[in-house]
């Protein structure tokens, strides 16, 4: 029955590695929350922080605001500065490549297009179950902070922590949509991987610098790291402006795919 | 009655390299026909024009009167296609595989599949990653038959098969035959195009060199043949003969080419004491050269 369509093959495809995300990301969920009371209730830690220089925090993802203490804050920093997006990306980037250029780099693309199953189809089908796995994913990050915080005491709006996770989420499926494209155009698992993954350092590389060096600061605009980080949204919720740039990071090499991959011959 | 192929100056360059140039060809319902050429003649390069896998740099490609471009989905609904060294999906046992290959072309009764696989003797039970060359070969042959399609394009179809199993695949072809159905059957082996079918055609660096009927191709093949006698022959009695050339006699053993029939050549030979023949059967790059030499003869006349 899981082999109706290919939306349900990919789910066949990849429920073993799914399912170790799955609870690596409960996991790490746990320890993180668990490790918050030894810090709440330490005021050493903040003025620990507080040592350092701004510049350098900033490069861990720490802003000059942040009070680690605070629930809010401490997920930010430890979480959803690096650690949550960073992770989303990877799933993302490594299901996205795989999607179209792994059939072809398997020679499987043979069989699946010689059948009566035209091109979009197969691009609609795969791209729907990126979207799909990116987002169960990150359910399986709300819901884990969400049922993980009120234990340890967090003092977390469950609104906040949505708009931070919806964000992460989106960063990430837009890399994922990037590896996704890059596999269309050129059917090349390996190229796809490796374009996608050094434009998530290289973005990352530049919003930090943005954040610092003050002559860079309009660069943080052409980093999909500042749409996601830059409002705080487990402290501010989500900026719109953001949100609708995120989107269409996504949607644009969606599109560049679909045309894309209707015209080129296929690597066999 | 329309062509299910038909071939208009269908050209494919990959960047600056030939993969087939101005083929011009229409394959008639009906019978097996034979796509016969060395490795990398472009046999492959044209099938994958055929499923729209790969695009034209020039001409056009029918099949089943349906634009090979613009009609793929129908086209590919309607035929069944094995691919030279098809890789199947591993994670997936065969029986798994052919589930999902039926579903993709809207539905096979499993009983077919089934019985197919009786068959073939193919173990569907088994994970596609732990069969041999040969049974991984069955299972895609399989596909290609299940929904019985009107037309069947086969890519090196036996290779891997143990001869067993390609006497039933044989027998598979000729009952699709017997149905007026159509295949359509690329390899590099004569033999194989011989036994199985009705016309061929001859692919060799990217060109049509011939399109016939089987039976007109093999009244022109040539033949090697050695013959040992009981006693010395005389060699002009051999040079004489119609369709024989380069004769070499050494004592009693006698080396020589026949074209097309054997008939006289063996009435001659019997006159003698023959104690043992040996029939070389003719190269593709024999055949081909036979062809050269024609073209060249035609061209000087």
């Amino acid at each position: 029955m899981l082999l109706r369509n290919l939306f349900l093959k990919s789910l066949l495809d990849h429920r073993r590695g799914l399912g170790w995300w799955i609870m690596g990301i409960i996991l790490l969920c746990a320890v993180m929350t668990s490790f918050y009371p030894s810090i709440s209730t330490n005021e050493a830690i903040q003025d620990y922080v507080d040592a350092f220089d701004p510049d350098l925090l900033a490069l861990f993802g720490f802003s000059e605001m942040t009070d680690i203490t605070s629930g809010a804050g401490y997920l930010s920093a430890e979480m959803f500065s690096l650690m949550i997006p960073l992770l989303l990306i990877i799933f993302a980037i490594s299901l996205g490549a795989s999607a179209i250029a792994g059939e072809e780099d398997k020679r499987t693309i043979e069989i699946l297009l010689s059948e009566p199953v035209s091109r979009q189809r197969v691009l609609l089908q795969k791209y729907a179950f990126l979207l799909a796995a990116s987002i169960l994913l990150a359910a399986v990050v709300w819901i884990s902070l969400a049922i993980g915080s009120p234990i340890v005491g967090m003092d977390v709006s469950m609104f906040n922590l949505a708009a931070a996770v919806i964000s992460s989420s989106l960063l990430g499926i837009a890399f994922g949509s990037l590896a996704f494209t890059i596999g269309a155009i050129t059917g090349n698992r390996g190229l796809s991987v490796g374009v996608s993954a050094g434009t998530a350092v290289a973005t990352y590389v530049i919003n930090t610098l943005a954040s610092i060096v003050d002559i860079l600061e309009p660069a943080k605009w052409l980093s999909p790291f500042f749409y996601h980080g830059g409002n705080s949204p487990i402290l501010n919720g989500l900026d719109p402006l953001h949100v609708i740039l995120l989107i269409a990071v996504i949607v644009v090499p969606a599109i560049a795919s679909y045309f894309a991959y209707q015209r080129r011959d296929l690597r066999l | 009655m329309n062509p299910v192929i038909k071939l208009q100056k269908l050209t494919k360059y990959y960047g600056e390299q030939r993969g087939v140039l101005d083929l011009d060809m229409e394959v008639m319902p009906g019978g097996v026909f034979g796509y016969l050429g060395p490795n990398g003649a472009g046999k492959t390069t044209t099938i994958r024009l055929l499923l729209d896998l790969i695009r034209p740099t020039g001409g056009s490609a029918s099949v089943l009167c349906l634009n090979a471009q613009a009609d793929s989905l129908e086209i590919r609904r309607r035929i069944g296609y094995l691919p030279a060294d098809p890789a199947l999906y591993d994670s997936l046992t065969g029986k798994q595989f052919l589930l999902h290959v039926a579903s993709l072309k809207g539905g096979v009764p499993w009983s077919k599949i089934q019985r197919l696989a009786d068959r073939l003797e193919c173990d569907l039970s088994r994970n596609i990653r732990t069969l041999s060359h040969g049974n991984r070969q069955k299972v895609a042959v399989i596909r290609a038959f299940m929904h019985e399609p009107e037309l069947l394009i086969l890519d090196e179809p036996t290779s891997g098969l143990d001869p067993l199993i390609q006497q039933e695949f044989e027998l598979m072809v000729k009952e699709v035959k017997a149905d007026g159905r159509t295949v359509f059957l690329s390899s590099h082996i004569l033999k194989e195009v011989e036994d199985l079918c009705d016309r061929v055609a001859i692919i060799r660096d990217g060109r049509l060199v011939a399109v016939e009927d089987v039976a007109a191709f093999k009244a022109r093949s040539i033949r090697s043949l050695e013959l040992r006698f009981g006693h010395p022959v005389p060699q002009n009695a051999f040079q004489a003969v119609d369709g024989v050339r380069n004769v070499v006699v050494n004592g009693a053993v006698l080396k020589c080419e026949v074209v097309g029939s054997l008939n006289r050549f063996i009435k001659t030979a019997a006159q003698h004491e023959v104690v043992d023949i040996t029939v070389h059967e003719p190269s593709l790059e024999e055949i081909f050269l036979a062809f050269y030499r024609e073209e060249d003869a035609d061209a000087s006349a």
